[in-house]
């Protein structure tokens, strides 16, 4: 069964916000110069990345001059994630709340690790940061635009990237063509660009095997290069070497944090495993719905 | 998945190919039975109002001595004087008669010939116009059945029935298809009829001859083997009788040594007959139809089978019958001697007539089934005042052929006759069969029926622009009377039809409700992982709306290249359901010989249409379904 989506994307996000910023980037950025509006580490991260990576910046200043009520102010266009008293409740079976007052601020080439034990709610957080999910209460920005329910789809196609523990790439499809989907749901054109991630993955060989013949590793090495496919600011792994051995754990763990820190982006990990949470600049824990 | 899919096309497919076929079979059968009825009747038909029949044109004619003191026919009136009436020598005008209409020349008004001017016009404009004057009557029809008896000699009998008269429309463009061609039984018949005339046989059996080539016989029941028809020496099956007793033979033998017949190999005493029907190529001997007195004197060249054994050589009609013959019934010229038989002349239909006394009818082919044949006598009966009292009037006629009269519910009692003949009727006959308005008038015939109203209404602007419109009123096939209930019920047959295929589409769209709501959890995964990467539930919505549209698209077009299909060998169809019933599974008098097979353009655009949008619904149910599903909940389980 094959479901195309992209060309029913398009109008709508020829209406949320630009296209193609590579060419417009460069003129922004050095017009308002990256070290006045950027904390210093993530413009020395733009500074290191490459090719048409990272755009970002140059799409965030499009977007404030298309539409300035729904952008912040420039310093605030730094922070990749910003929630504040995210709550989440269920009504049934029992009314529990899961989540209380969560407050995070994740910056552009930040690494956040998640920690915390089975059913505290590591997953319901994240996705709802990665507006999978609704918060019962709070509010949620995302590059400065501020997540409603009409522009998830947008968020979660041009500046959130997935990777899961279980993978979730589409099994009957070919390596090449999973990592082309957000592409193709944004009507984009992005084939060069998927070879270079397949290739920084390692999965060049690999790009015209079904899914569902690659090992473990390879599957999540194509889903770090799904994730990256539309130049996210934002990525977010839910236990991403939950299914992996431990070498393939710290190929992947290498491979990601490597990933989000050369192009700058904003990385946010939920994981049991402490070692690998070391890895990360910030470690939260998440105990009693509660980020500590 | 694949299987499920494939079912719910097949259910649909199978849905369309019956809606296609079914209604375009009975639109094609609605379409033969309009033209069935309008052939005879025409599609339209210009009738004088009782305005015509108070003015003083068609008056006038009662009081002239030109017209006979008879009023005219429009036939008469198109081929005579517009004013009959001279001043002088006629009696004076009735001061209660309407003032004569009069041109703008003072000449009297002729609306016959300006009506039939205008239809001349009308027939130049539009191809394949015909029209002609026609006029009805009604009487008693009688024939005389003289039939071969059972042992010699003959048997007469006789038929009466109360009948509509018409007259036989030679400029139909349709009137040749409703003829039935003479059939080898009046064939027979004819020659049956030559024979108590032994003075004129020689002459009758000629003419007959001139026309028709015999080119195969068969025996009749048992036959009398002729001798030197039997190859020598060599046995065949027969049948051996006593003579007089049929029913008494003994199965047996037959063989031929010299001059011998040999019975189970002894020398007959008794007549041999064969009981089997052979069928024999013949060719007329002609030299013996120089002195011919009798059927019996005529002989043939024959060359037939029985069993493996070849039959050949030279024998009388005696025993056998016509069985296949080439019949003239074209002529470029009028033929020297004049057929029994509706014949043509190029193109122009001609009823045969012998004398004034004796001219050629023809009856519908209900006549033919009960055993009426081609050259059997009768007379149209009509009573007329005559100086004492009312008497009954007789006018001979022959049966000249047969014609089918579709579904027209007088049409097992109407006689078409020569125009004259009904007009006769009319004028001397003291019963009034019609209403004046309707016995007479113009027939109007077109290349589509469906052009009748468009005509109509180009012949009443013309009428009208020519001052002559009240004295004329235009009927269209879908006001006469006789077809209005039939036109209602198609009407009301293809409502209904539509219905039920409407209601059994929906049934079979519902298919793909089912289809797609598997097809939804089937894909749960793949939904949920798409709305992570940013597919909207619009997008994910369409996917399988339209998958169900595409499912309804696809269904159409199986099921119309099947019902194609079928329509192309519908009657290898017919022919099977015929085995299945052990019978004729379409009756020929209601359906025609075989069922149309013309694909119906609006059963075409109506399930074309119809399918795709009820699939489209059914798909947008699962459609919905697939759009509610929580990314968050479906990743979360897997």
């Amino acid at each position: 069964m094959i479901l195309y989506t992209n060309s029913l994307k398009k109008r709508e996000f020829d209406k949320k916000g630009p296209q193609n910023f590579c060419s417009e980037r460069a003129t922004i950025v050095n017009r308002q110069g990256a070290s006045e509006n950027e904390n210093s580490e993530a413009a020395e991260l733009r500074k290191r990345s490459s090719g048409p990576f990272s755009r970002e910046a140059g799409e965030q200043s499009e977007l404030a001059r298309r539409d300035p009520t729904q952008s912040k102010t420039d310093s605030a266009s730094c922070l990749c994630i910003n929630a504040k008293n995210i709550s989440k409740s269920f009504k049934s079976p029992t009314a529990t709340t899961i989540l209380k007052n969560i407050s995070l601020e994740v910056q552009a080439g930040e690494t956040v690790a998640i920690m915390g034990k089975s059913g505290e709610g590591k997953t319901t957080l994240l996705h709802i940061l990665g507006t999978l999910e609704p918060a019962t209460e709070g509010t949620l920005e995302i590059c400065g635009l501020t997540a409603t329910s009409s522009n998830w789809n947008y968020l979660r196609n041009q500046k959130i990237g997935f990777i899961f523990q279980a993978f979730n790439l589409l099994e009957d499809y070919t390596v090449l063509e999973n990592v082309l989907m957000p592409a193709k749901i944004a009507n984009q054109d992005a084939h060069e660009r998927a070879l270079e991630l397949l290739q920084e993955v390692g999965l060049s060989h690999r790009k015209d095997f079904p899914a569902k013949l690659l090992s473990g590793g390879e599957k999540q090495r194509a889903a770090i290069a799904r994730a990256f496919l539309n130049d996210p600011a934002l990525i977010l792994a839910d236990e991403p070497s939950g299914n992996l051995d431990h070498a393939n754990s710290t190929i992947i763990y290498n491979l990601l944090l490597g990933a989000a820190q050369k192009r700058g982006k904003a990385l946010i990990v939920v994981t049991h495993d402490s070692e690998l949470a070391a890895l990360c600049q910030k470690t939260y824990s998440l105990m009693d719905g509660e980020l500590r | 998945m694949t299987l499920i899919a494939l079912m719910s096309v097949g259910v649909i497919s199978l849905v369309v190919w019956l809606i296609v076929l079914f209604l375009s079979v009975t639109e094609g059968i609605e379409k033969t039975w309009l033209h069935k009825l309008t052939s005879l009747n025409a599609p339209l038909r210009l009738t004088p109002t009782q305005n015509y029949y108070s003015s003083y044109y068609y008056l006038a004619d009662s009081i002239s001595d030109s017209s006979h003191y008879t009023a005219r026919s429009l036939h008469d009136k198109l081929l005579g004087p517009t004013d009959p009436h001279n001043q002088e020598t006629d009696e004076a005008i009735p001061t209660y008669w309407s003032p004569p209409e009069k041109n703008a020349d003072g000449s009297l008004r002729d609306p016959v010939k300006i009506a039939a001017s205008i239809l001349s016009d009308l027939k130049k404009e539009t191809e394949g116009l015909a029209y002609q004057d026609f006029e009805m009557s009604g009487g008693m029809l009688k024939l005389e059945l003289v039939r071969p008896a059972v042992g010699g000699g003959e048997t007469h009998s006789f038929l009466t029935q109360a009948s509509y008269f018409a007259s036989f429309a030679d400029a139909s463009p349709y009137m040749k298809e409703l003829i039935s061609p003479p059939s080898m039984k009046d064939l027979n018949h004819l020659f049956f009829l030559c024979a108590p005339e032994a003075k004129n046989f020689q002459k009758k059996a000629s003419d007959l001859l001139s026309q028709v080539e015999i080119k195969t016989l068969k025996t009749n029941g048992i036959w009398r083997v002729p001798l030197a028809l039997l190859p020598e020496n060599t046995p065949i099956p027969a049948t051996a009788h006593a003579k007089g007793i049929i029913l008494t033979g003994s199965e047996g033998t037959l063989k031929r040594v010299g001059s011998n017949l040999f019975w189970n190999d002894k020398i007959s005493t008794l007549p041999i007959y064969l009981d089997k029907e052979i069928s024999f190529d013949a060719k007329l001997v002609k030299s013996s139809l120089e002195s011919a007195q009798k059927q019996a004197d005529l002989r043939f060249h024959v060359q037939g089978t029985t069993g493996n054994t070849l039959l050949k050589g030279e024998i009388a009609w005696q025993g056998v019958e016509i069985a296949d013959a080439n019949i003239q019934t074209i002529f470029s010229h009028q033929p020297h001697t004049t057929p029994f038989w509706v014949y043509g002349i190029g193109q122009k239909l001609v009823l045969p007539t012998f004398s004034s006394q004796e001219k050629g009818i023809m009856l519908s082919k209900q006549f033919q089934d009960n055993g009426v044949r081609i050259g059997d006598r009768g007379y149209l009966a009509y009573p007329a005042a005559t100086a004492g009292a009312l008497q009954e009037q007789r006018l001979s006629v022959f049966v000249a052929g047969f014609y089918d009269p579709g579904v027209l519910t007088i049409g097992n009692k109407c006689v078409l006759a020569p125009a004259n003949v009904v007009h006769l009727i009319n004028t001397t006959s003291q019963v009034e069969h019609f209403d004046k308005t309707s016995r007479e008038g113009f027939a109007v015939w077109m290349k589509e029926i469906k052009q009748a109203p468009e005509i109509a209404k180009k012949l009443q602007a013309r009428l009208k622009s020519a001052g002559i419109d009240h004295y004329w009123k235009i009927t269209t096939y879908k006001e006469y009377d006789f077809a209005k209930d039939l036109l209602q019920q198609f009407q009301s047959d293809r409502y209904l039809f539509t219905l039920i295929g409407l209601v059994i589409l929906l049934v079979a769209c519902s298919n793909i409700i089912s289809f797609l709501v598997i097809l939804v959890n089937d894909k749960k995964q793949e939904i949920g992982i798409l709305q992570a990467i940013g597919a909207s539930r619009k997008s994910i919505a369409l996917i399988f709306g339209g998958l169900g549209a595409a499912l309804g698209v696809l269904s159409s077009a199986v099921g119309v290249a099947a019902a194609l299909l079928t329509l192309k060998n519908l009657d290898k169809l017919v022919q099977f359901l015929s085995f299945l019933q052990g019978h004729d599974a379409f009756n020929a008098a209601f359906f025609g010989s075989s069922l149309p097979q013309e694909l119906s353009f609006q059963a075409l655009l109506f399930v074309l249409v119809v399918t795709p949008i009820l699939s489209l619904i059914a798909g947008l149910i699962p459609a919905w379904k697939a759009c509610r599903l929580s990314p968050s909940a479906i990743l979360r389980s897997e």
